[in-house]
């Protein structure tokens, strides 16, 4: 397959938590706003683009049997370091996505990309797979973040950090009660619902005009 | 079996390997990161009393044995940081620790509150971070208001988050313990006035030196005196009256010609915060 469309494929055709429903914990967990989507997915890629190029280097000297305690070791000190070097020199950025940080460990996507293409592939593709992939996974969770949050509190936040907080009031809470279900678990489990079903319907749609 | 040893080996040298980086890392970002938590803490108070350039710190220790930095401003303000495992029977937060800085002033009353650290649920309890939310602590006390959810109590004071009354709940309750706190561990300020202190000393000199007549003017100005005075235990000098006679001459010379300039209160406070 080419570099591009290892690249490409995490958005639509093998996008991680629409197609693979990989990673559905955070998936449901943090889209609450669709920022907090956003900055989930952006450190998820950060971590998956660093696991992954680790792995593809020493897939090749792991015995079989082992490969996923010696994954799990990799992509856990990864994170952990991530961790604790965004505490030490990115305070404010560690204080609006370190909730995410630990949540990245029990991600399924990564283990599922180190284990499926990383541990098959040279370093360049693995690298190129986590950046996609990781991509995907973000630009799906700010979409599940903007209509939960647009539905659930009427509000759109796109960016927040320090003091800069970039939100769009879509309709106000006292005009049109939002529906605060959304905000909640089940909203999430309803909200990636219809977004499966419009994904598959949009699939299928192409494949009929094929 | 050669096998099942390369199994062990290769496992256990990547553990060992990833052990060796968090070490790494963790020597390099432990003092940052210590710091950082100083700075937020630092960054907290002057958020709750933003004319408070220089506070003071000292260590009080909670109920349950919790060192606490309280950070004492002028105008017997002061400010501190409580979370939710430092009093027993506060309601337990949704997830995780919440701390909170609480900033009270002379009375008790609350002047602002800032949430430190919370890991609450994005866009439902952490929430309690909001101005509109946690401004609402803003003006009460122990005895001005009541640190309830309404949700809980129809008497209470504080509006719930809506979808998130546990974390509410928690944040209200760390306010009410801290307020408790505060009010036991040193009367109503937490920075005892000029008159407690003295009256402390006094007591603790009559207890070592006996009777030393009435509080007179002199002994009001004799802060200096208590420095020396209140060196740490096991060091302590031990001076006999005469010896502590010509310290006093001494000292009183020197306050004669300190007082030719003005000592306003607050300045005699942080004198004696800075002989501690």
């Amino acid at each position: 397959m080419s570099a591009g469309k290892e690249f490409t494929k995490g958005f639509w055709r093998e996008n991680p938590s629409l197609v693979l429903l990989l990673g559905m914990c955070p998936t449901l967990a943090v889209t609450t706003s669709a920022f907090n989507g956003l900055g989930m997915g952006m450190a998820t890629t950060v971590v998956l683009i660093g696991s992954n190029i680790i792995i593809s280097l020493i897939a090749g000297i792991i015995p079989k049997k082992v490969r996923i305690p010696s994954y799990i070791v990799v992509i856990a000190t990864l994170v952990t370091m991530v961790d604790m070097f965004m505490a030490a020199y990115a305070p404010d950025l560690h204080s609006a996505l370190g909730l995410f940080i630990p949540l990245i460990v029990v991600n399924c996507i990564i283990l599922g990309r180190a284990e499926a293409f990383a541990s098959k592939n040279s370093v360049g593709y693995a690298a190129l797979d986590g950046i996609g992939m990781g991509l995907g996974f973000a630009l799906t969770l700010f979409i599940l973040g903007s209509i939960r949050e647009v539905l659930g509190n009427g509000t759109l936040t796109v960016f927040k950090y320090k003091e800069v907080l970039l939100q769009f009031v879509v309709y106000h809470k006292e005009a049109i009660r939002p529906v605060l279900v959304f905000i909640l678990a089940p909203g999430a489990f309803i909200a990636l619902g219809f977004l499966l079903a419009f994904k598959n319907y949009i699939d299928g749609f192409k494949k009929k005009n094929a | 079996m050669n096998n099942m040893v390369k199994m062990v080996v290769t496992l256990s040298l990547i553990s060992a390997l990833a052990a060796g980086a968090l070490a790494f890392a963790d020597k390099m970002t432990r003092k940052k990161i210590a710091m950082q938590a100083k700075l937020k803490a630092a960054r907290a108070v002057k958020k709750i009393f933003p004319d408070c350039a220089a506070p003071v710190e000292r260590i009080v220790k909670s109920k349950k044995g919790e060192a606490i930095t309280v950070y004492d401003c002028p105008g017997q303000k002061a400010c501190f940081i409580f979370s939710s495992n430092s009093a027993s029977g506060i309601s337990r937060p949704y997830s995780g620790l919440i701390r909170v800085m609480v900033g009270v002033d002379s009375r008790g009353t609350i002047e602002g509150v800032e949430v430190i650290t919370q890991s609450e649920t994005p866009g439902l309890g952490a929430n309690i971070e909001e101005k509109s939310w946690i401004g609402q602590f803003k003006g009460l006390s122990l005895t001005k208001g009541k640190l309830a959810v309404k949700k809980v109590d129809r008497t209470g004071s504080i509006d719930a988050i809506s979808g998130a009354t546990i974390s509410s709940k928690a944040v209200t309750g760390i306010v009410k313990a801290a307020l408790e706190f505060y009010a036991a561990s040193g009367g109503k300020s937490a920075a005892p006035s000029e008159k407690a202190r003295n009256q402390r000393f006094n007591r603790a000199r009559q207890r070592k030196h006996g009777v030393m007549g009435p509080r007179s003017r002199a002994n009001r100005l004799s802060a200096p005196l208590r420095a020396i005075q209140r060196k740490p235990r096991g060091k302590r000098v031990r001076r006999n009256k005469k010896q502590l006679e010509g310290l006093k001459l001494q000292l009183r010379e020197k306050i004669r010609m300190r007082s030719s300039r003005a000592m306003t209160p607050a300045r005699t406070m942080q004198s004696t915060g800075g002989a501690k």
